[in-house]
């Protein structure tokens, strides 16, 4: 689904080569400063890699902005939920529709109608638990609003979703639907990129661990032969 | 509908504040509760009606312009001269000069907001000055009289005459005014644009991340505002039948006042254009009302400022909508507790 070569941005990463497939979950941790989120943004097209490829299905891409990689179908859920990730005061509907505005167009105009039923939908779909949709998404908890910002990358279709340190201030007892969810993406064909500083999540949550420090690859290890103590070992060293 | 109600508060409750200065006017003054002054505040509202719709337009996409009613006397001497050397035109090429060259000083501003990083309050003071220095060197602040014969010339779409003998009327520029609002109203709700708009001015960054073409919203929003400019200039020339350098100085804080009285955010994101119409009326009736009561003009600006103050801070919440900072968003004490989800 998709495979990088060689992707640089001198100063943030060098010669990242990795590939991700249909229905896996690639697990990225390092410490903070790894290079990870410079990573992550060049491949949602946000920042320009200095050289290497990143190619979708076979094809190589070169995005000039992250609208060309969110209709190439990549996704990218922010770090930061509270600023980056979601309009705040704004309604909930609003923000889980605001990247697929176009799926909810009738006659070339926005439709109250279609909107509420495509919120409606991933609602439900995503286990979301709201008062009215009108409501400000701020009035959500952690672990809600994040399901809003999963749902309305959802929407955009995506083929490759990836997640920037998804349960940050998600309390624990949330973290597990979230992970929920991401097992059952993944399960249903997406590609996705699990990014954390915490190892147990990319451990209990992804396929295969990829360890990065100071912008390279410096493990690659897979939970199933591995044990978490040696990744963290590696990690927190 | 008390949906309708909670949703929006700010209207409601300009629409409360209207109706009660209405009724204390009725009862205080002869001629206010006529169909005729009815119309008359119609007529003399439309200009700062579509100013309005079109700045309310720039503060939801989180900026700021301080130019526009600089820019619409430029459009005024500019299409003056355009339709001079045209032959003399007719309402179509001068609505479509107007606009192009309303549209054209709007998107200056954005080019410098958005290519140079300038914030939209200091880039607009700029233009705004350039505008103005510009018009009076060129001009040497002298009017234009000589206008079209179809520009200058009334044009009644509805009368009535009255008991009294005197005649109830409803003027072009209404008619342009309520185009105006409706098509910003179907622009910022019903367009995929205008929704990018509110979250654009909400939060930029977040915005950019969701795949919105920044750099387009800052074009469009002032864009719009130039094109609103441009027409609310054509029509200010129409209705004072002529053309004087400094006639719109100082107007773009009386809109701005009531644009913000009207519910919209300095800081970005919210705003309606029921509200914007209403603030403006609201600052018009008063007017008026000082007027048709025989207070003098000299403190009518003391007056208005007061109600605006007044009615701002009347709503504690209000005070977000004048300055960010204090705005729920920027705040750090009202984070939903993050709680457990059972």
């Amino acid at each position: 689904m998709l495979d990088v070569k060689g992707l640089s941005r001198p100063g943030q990463f060098e010669d990242i080569s990795l590939t991700v497939r249909r229905g896996e979950t690639l697990g990225i941790t390092g410490l903070l400063g790894s290079g990870r989120t410079e990573l992550a943004l060049t491949l949602f097209g946000m920042l320009k890699p200095a050289s290497g490829s990143i190619s979708i299905e076979g094809k190589p891409i070169r995005f000039s902005s992250n609208r060309d990689a969110i209709e190439a179908g990549v996704a990218y859920l922010s770090e930061d939920r509270l600023s980056l990730g979601l309009i705040q005061p704004q309604p909930i509907a609003d923000n889980l529709v605001i990247s697929s505005l176009d799926k909810v167009l009738s006659g070339g105009l926005l439709s109250e109608e279609r909107k509420r039923s495509l919120v409606g939908r991933w609602i439900a779909d995503l286990g979301v638990k709201i008062g009215l949709q009108q409501d400000a998404i701020s009035t959500l908890s952690g672990g809600n609003q994040q399901r809003v910002a999963i749902a309305k990358w959802l929407a955009t279709d995506p083929k490759l979703l990836i997640l920037d340190a998804p349960t940050v201030g998600v309390d624990v007892g949330a973290r597990a639907g979230i992970f929920d969810i991401v097992a059952r993406l993944a399960e249903s064909g997406l590609a996705i990129i699990l990014i954390s500083d915490e190892v147990p999540e990319v451990y209990f949550n992804a396929d295969r661990v990829l360890h990065m420090a100071q912008g390279r690859i410096v493990g690659s290890y897979d939970p199933r032969t591995s044990s978490l103590d040696d990744i963290e070992g590696a990690v927190y060293a | 509908m008390p949906s309708f109600v909670r949703t929006h508060a700010t209207e409601v409750s300009l629409l409360g504040v209207i109706i009660a200065i209405c009724a204390v006017l009725s009862v205080t003054t002869a001629n206010f509760f006529s169909l005729g002054n009815a119309f008359d505040l119609l007529n003399i509202s439309s200009v700062n009606i579509i100013f309005a719709v079109g700045l309310l337009v720039v503060l939801i996409a989180g900026g700021i312009d301080i130019s526009f009613a600089v820019a619409a006397s430029v459009v005024q001497y500019g299409t003056a001269i355009a339709l001079g050397w045209i032959g003399g035109g007719g309402w179509v090429s001068g609505l479509l000069i107007a606009g192009s060259i309303g549209v054209l000083l709007g998107a200056v501003n954005a080019f410098l907001i958005h290519r140079f990083r300038i914030i939209s309050i200091v880039a607009t003071i700029a233009t705004f000055n350039v505008y103005f220095g510009l018009l009076m060197f060129f001009t040497k602040g002298v009017s234009i009289y000589n206008l079209p014969d179809w520009l200058t010339s009334r044009v009644i779409i509805y009368e009535r005459e009255m008991a009294d003998g005197s005649w109830a009327e409803i003027t072009l520029p209404v008619v342009v005014m309520v185009v105006c609002t409706l098509a910003t109203w179907f622009f910022i709700t019903r367009t995929t644009t205008g929704r990018q708009l509110y979250a654009f001015g909400d939060n930029p960054e977040g915005a950019r991340r969701f795949g919105i073409n920044i750099g387009a919203m800052q074009f469009i929003a002032f864009g719009w505002l130039g094109l609103m400019a441009g027409i609310a200039g054509l029509m200010q020339a129409h209705y004072a039948q002529e053309v004087v350098p400094n006639a719109l100085y100082g107007r773009e804080l009386d809109v701005l006042a009531a644009v913000v009285l009207g519910g919209a955010r300095l800081g970005g994101g919210k705003g309606s254009v029921l509200g914007c119409v209403l603030g403006v009326l609201l600052v018009s009736i008063t007017q008026n009302g000082l007027n048709l009561m025989g207070v003098s003009p000299f403190a009518f600006k003391m007056i208005v400022g007061a109600i605006i103050l007044v009615a701002i801070t009347l709503s504690s919440a209000r005070i977000g909508n004048l300055v960010p900072v204090f705005a729920t968003r920027k705040s750090t004490g009202d984070r939903p507790a993050e709680r457990g989800e059972s």
